[in-house]
């Protein structure tokens, strides 16, 4: 089957990032889940998804971040995502208001501070 | 001086003749015959003293007989000759005081001394000229006179023919001697007949061979008698007249006469040969007196040459055996074959081939010389009968009489007579037996059998040879078919047919292969090569490249892109391969198709208006051929219904047709399958195009493809599993685009669409499998999206109300419209509907 989905580490910033490109659906979301978490380290304030290259995504990856950022809190670890406005899956996590359950920045750098600084309260 | 007184003149002439005749008469030795005639002479001449010389072989004189003479005067003289050795005419030569003569030069002092005062040479003349001298001596000066030369000439003429008489006779009996010598010693048999064709004579050898213990014996009995001894026949077998013989013929009048025998002698079963000469002996009337005969046994000879007869026939024999194998095809022609040669070389009636069955049993596989309904029919048990015994013991046989044992086959048992047979074992394994059989009893020997057992090898290499390579085929082909399956799963928006015919002669499997792949977004990825090179090895790279194609397909769909990665693994690879190919991204929802050629014949498309063109917009070189080939891909609309045709050269290559018209004949082929149900059309092409009976050199593969998707109407029914979620979203993306949906449209769409079956997935079938049915129409401005399916739905969740669950809320955000119907019995239908063109009911 094709590859639908990539996951890539971005370095340089303060959190752990990684950029999902591709489709998130309910057929890769499980094995998506495994694989990002394997990117926080246990002293990491946290996750920032980079989800701007997404093409597309539906309730069972909105599920899955929220799920992925639960799990991060009972770490006392951060989640946020990074998706720029006229990203094409921004249209749909707006209508589901994902933006009340995680964090959603235009920016890594947003997404980043928020995750640091969230990660510091807990 | 004194007078010498004879008596009488002629009177003592004569008388002195006459005891000179009487005593050569006499004499047994010639030397009897010197001492006498020079008695003679020296008392007819009244001479004291008297010698006789005869030439020696070297023509030196001497001394054979004397009177009166010492030791010392004869080793003085002896060589002396007055005469010139040869000369033909010497004269007597007369020394009348040989005090007073000079012509005895130095002797004259030993004649003198010997006391002789005069002396008279008279030569002896025979037939070959002097021949020796007399020497007459006397004590006193005297004459010699004429009449008593005369005399003393006469005599020594006498003694000349003596001497002549005795070497003749010497001659003879020496000759007479070497005669009896070789009449003795010679192999050859000697008979000499006389008119009446009696025995006259005949040697040890001609008694030997005739079968006496003695020449007196054969003497004794009649001609007849010994004749009767013998049968007597010409080379060729057939009967001799005795007329025919060499002595007869000569003593009929023939000059002479050969002629070469062949016979036995009587109550034996050996054959002889004599070679017999004849010449006659003439009589005085001219007419044959006797005939001498010589023969020779000439049988050892005959029987080298026949051997090397023989062995020049077996050598053409054993050529002809490495004929058949050089000649013959296939294995089945080859032992057709070998079993003829057999028959022919070793002249049997028959000639059988039995190979051991599965039920341990041997069955006629080639024979010559039976009736083929008979040679069916023929089945012997292991161990049983000739043949069977034969292969159980492995050992090779001759039955000399085959009404003394119990042949299993009728046609054995009928016939009788005798056969040959051995086993065909190769490597410590019975294949069979090869035996031959003739009406007569006692028709083979143990040569007959060592050439069966050389037509054997032969055979058993070969059937061997035949195993392996029918072995390998079989491999070859069930790899091939395991990847060229002839039906495909069902894959939503296509229909697929193949197919797959290997080249006649089988030793060319492996080269082509197809594939039909789902890419699990709706779109199918189809490819078609022809790898250059037959056998395990082509068979084995054609399954590289397939697999090399799939993963690459998966990774990143675009026909350039795999190409460009396949040919850089192909010129990587140490052998070298090559390939030609054609690759495909059908997309039956957008209705498109995305192709690269690389040197491949140009793949057909059938249009659903019933034209067919051809995809030549990305041709390229081989894969494999160019490290550096680039290679392009082409974007072609693909209507509905309209059928893609891929196929191998095999299907247009044709020693018969240029290739132009080939292609066109496949066009017309192509347009006319336009009717078919898809299964039907690879066979019907098949079936216009390849002639039924024509060998084919090469393999042919093919593949159609139909685009089943509609344009005003999509229809799906995939299973109910998360992973038909992307080739829902594939065919919708695909439908919509067509239908007008922007790109923003055709997303919402996809959320919507995907969510309603996302549910399906999730609630609508437990743990058991179930089909989703998605229908799509473009209409009254928008799209109508129908998701449906045939599960039981869990009470206690109901379309949308999950833990956390979105679906419900993304629907009726996305689309205009959304309908949730139960179905009965069971299942449920989602209607939904979004008009075009209107951006703010996307950002509701």
């Amino acid at each position: 089957m094709q590859q639908r989905i990539t996951l890539e580490r971005q370095e340089n910033h303060s959190v752990d990032v990684v950029r999902l490109s591709g489709e998130l659906d309910l057929a890769n979301a499980r094995e998506v889940e495994g694989d990002l978490l394997d990117h926080v380290a246990e002293s990491s304030p946290g996750l920032v998804a980079d989800v701007g290259s997404l093409q597309y995504v539906d309730s069972a990856g909105i599920r899955l971040f929220v799920e992925i950022s639960e799990r991060l809190r009972r770490n006392r670890q951060a989640f946020a995502l990074a998706v720029p406005a006229d990203a094409p899956i921004s249209r749909t996590l707006s209508i589901v208001k994902l933006e009340l359950l995680v964090p959603i920045h235009d920016t890594i750098e947003g997404a980043a501070a928020d995750v640091a600084s969230t990660a510091s309260t807990f | 001086m004194t007078e010498t007184s004879t008596t009488d003149g002629p009177a003592r002439d004569l008388r002195a003749l006459y005891d000179l005749t009487a005593a050569v008469a006499r004499a047994d030795a010639l030397e009897e015959v010197y001492q006498e005639a020079l008695r003679i002479v020296a008392s007819a001449l009244g001479v004291e003293r008297a010698a006789l010389l005869v030439a020696d072989g070297a023509g030196v004189m001497r001394f054979h007989a004397w009177n009166g003479l010492s030791d010392e005067y004869r080793a003085r003289t002896e060589g002396h000759s007055p005469w010139v050795a040869g000369e033909p005419n010497p004269l007597p030569i007369v020394v009348e005081d040989v005090s007073e003569d000079e012509s005895l030069g130095e002797l004259r002092e030993v004649v003198l001394a010997e006391g002789i005062n005069a002396l008279a040479f008279v030569p002896i003349v025979g037939r070959g000229g002097l021949m020796g001298k007399f020497m007459l001596y006397s004590d006193a000066p005297r004459v010699f006179a004429d009449d008593e030369l005369r005399l003393a000439s006469t005599i020594a003429a006498s003694v000349a023919v003596a001497i002549g008489r005795r070497e003749i006779e010497a001659e003879l009996r020496s000759s007479r001697d070497q005669l009896a010598a070789i009449f003795a010693a010679v192999a050859d048999g000697i008979i000499v007949f006389d008119r009446e064709g009696r025995y006259v004579l005949a040697n040890e050898a001609a008694a030997a061979l005739s079968g006496f213990d003695s020449v007196e014996e054969m003497l004794a009995a009649s001609t007849e008698g010994v004749m009767q001894r013998f049968q007597i026949l010409d080379d060729a077998g057939n009967a001799l007249p005795a007329e025919a013989l060499a002595s007869r013929s000569v003593l009929a009048g023939k000059p002479h006469a050969q002629r070469t025998i062949r016979y036995r002698a009587a109550g034996s079963d050996v054959d002889r040969w004599s070679d017999v000469k004849s010449a006659p002996v003439l009589g005085e009337d001219g007419k044959p007196l006797f005939a001498v005969t010589v023969f020779r046994d000439i049988t050892a000879e005959r029987r080298a040459s026949e051997q090397s007869e023989l062995a020049l026939e077996r050598m053409s024999r054993l050529e002809r055996l490495a004929d058949v194998a050089l000649r013959a095809t296939t294995l089945d022609d080859l032992l057709e074959e070998l079993v003829h040669v057999v028959r022919a070389a070793l002249g049997s009636d028959r000639a059988t081939m039995l190979l051991l069955g599965p039920a341990n049993e041997l069955l006629v596989r080639a024979a010559a010389g039976i009736d083929p309904d008979v040679a069916h029919g023929v089945r012997v048990p292991l161990g049983e009968g000739i043949a069977g015994t034969i292969a159980a013991t492995r050992t090779p046989t001759i039955i000399d009489d085959i009404s003394q044992v119990e042949p299993v086959s009728a046609y054995l048992r009928d016939a009788g007579g005798s056969l040959a047979g051995v086993p065909l074992v190769f490597q410590d394994r019975l294949l069979g037996v090869l035996h031959v059989s003739s009406d007569a009893t006692f028709a083979f020997g143990s040569e007959d059998l060592e050439y069966l057992k050389l037509a054997a090898e032969r055979a058993a290499i070969a059937m061997e040879q035949a195993r392996l390579f029918e072995r390998e085929r079989e491999i070859a082909a069930a790899l091939q078919q395991s990847l060229l399956p002839d039906s495909f799963p069902p894959l939503p928006g296509v229909t697929v047919a193949a197919s797959y015919l290997p080249a006649s002669d089988g030793a060319r499997v492996g080269g082509d292969w197809y594939d039909a792949v789902p890419l699990g977004d709706g779109r199918i990825l189809l490819a078609i090569g022809d790898i250059v090179g037959h056998g395990i090895h082509a068979a084995a790279a054609m399954g590289q490249v397939r697999n090399a194609l799939r993963a690459y397909g998966n990774e990143d769909p675009s026909p350039a892109s795999i190409f460009t990665r396949i040919n850089r693994l192909l010129c990587d690879t140490a052998e070298e391969l090559f390939c030609t190919a054609f690759c495909a991204v059908v997309d039956p929802w957008a209705q498109t198709i995305v192709y690269s050629d690389a040197g491949h014949p140009a793949t057909l498309v059938l249009t659903a208006e019933g034209e067919v063109r051809a995809l030549e917009g990305a041709r390229s070189t081989p894969l494999g051929a160019l490290r550096g080939a680039h290679y392009r891909e082409q974007t072609e609309p693909l209507g509905p219904g309209a059928i893609i045709v891929a196929y191998t050269d095999g299907l247009v290559e044709s020693r018969r047709q240029p290739l132009d018209a080939r292609l066109a004949a496949l066009r017309e082929a192509v347009s006319a399958t336009a009717d078919l149900p898809l299964p039907r059309v690879p066979a019907a092409l098949q079936e216009r195009l390849l002639d039924g009976g024509e060998d084919r050199e090469d393999d042919v593969a093919m593949i159609a493809v139909r685009i089943d998707a509609s344009s005003d109407q999509l229809r799906l029914r995939v299973p109910a599993e998360p992973h038909s979620l992307p080739i829902i979203r594939g065919a919708l993306g695909g439908f919509t685009r067509r239908a007008g949906a922007s790109d923003d449209e055709v997303l919402d769409l996809k959320v919507a669409c995907g969510e309603a079956c996302s549910n399906v997935i999730e609630h609508a079938y437990g743990t058991r499998s179930g089909t989703i049915r998605l229908n799509v129409a473009a209409r009254d401005g928008g799209v109508a999206i129908s998701v449906s399916d045939s599960g039981r739905w869990r009470r206690e969740h109901p379309h949308g109300v999950r833990r956390g669950g979105h679906g419900l809320t993304l629907m009726r955000a996305l689309t205009d419209e959304v309908v949730i119907t139960p179905r009965t019995p069971t299942g449920t239908e989602v209607r939904m509907f979004r008009r075009l063109g209107r951006r703010e009911q996307a950002r509701r």
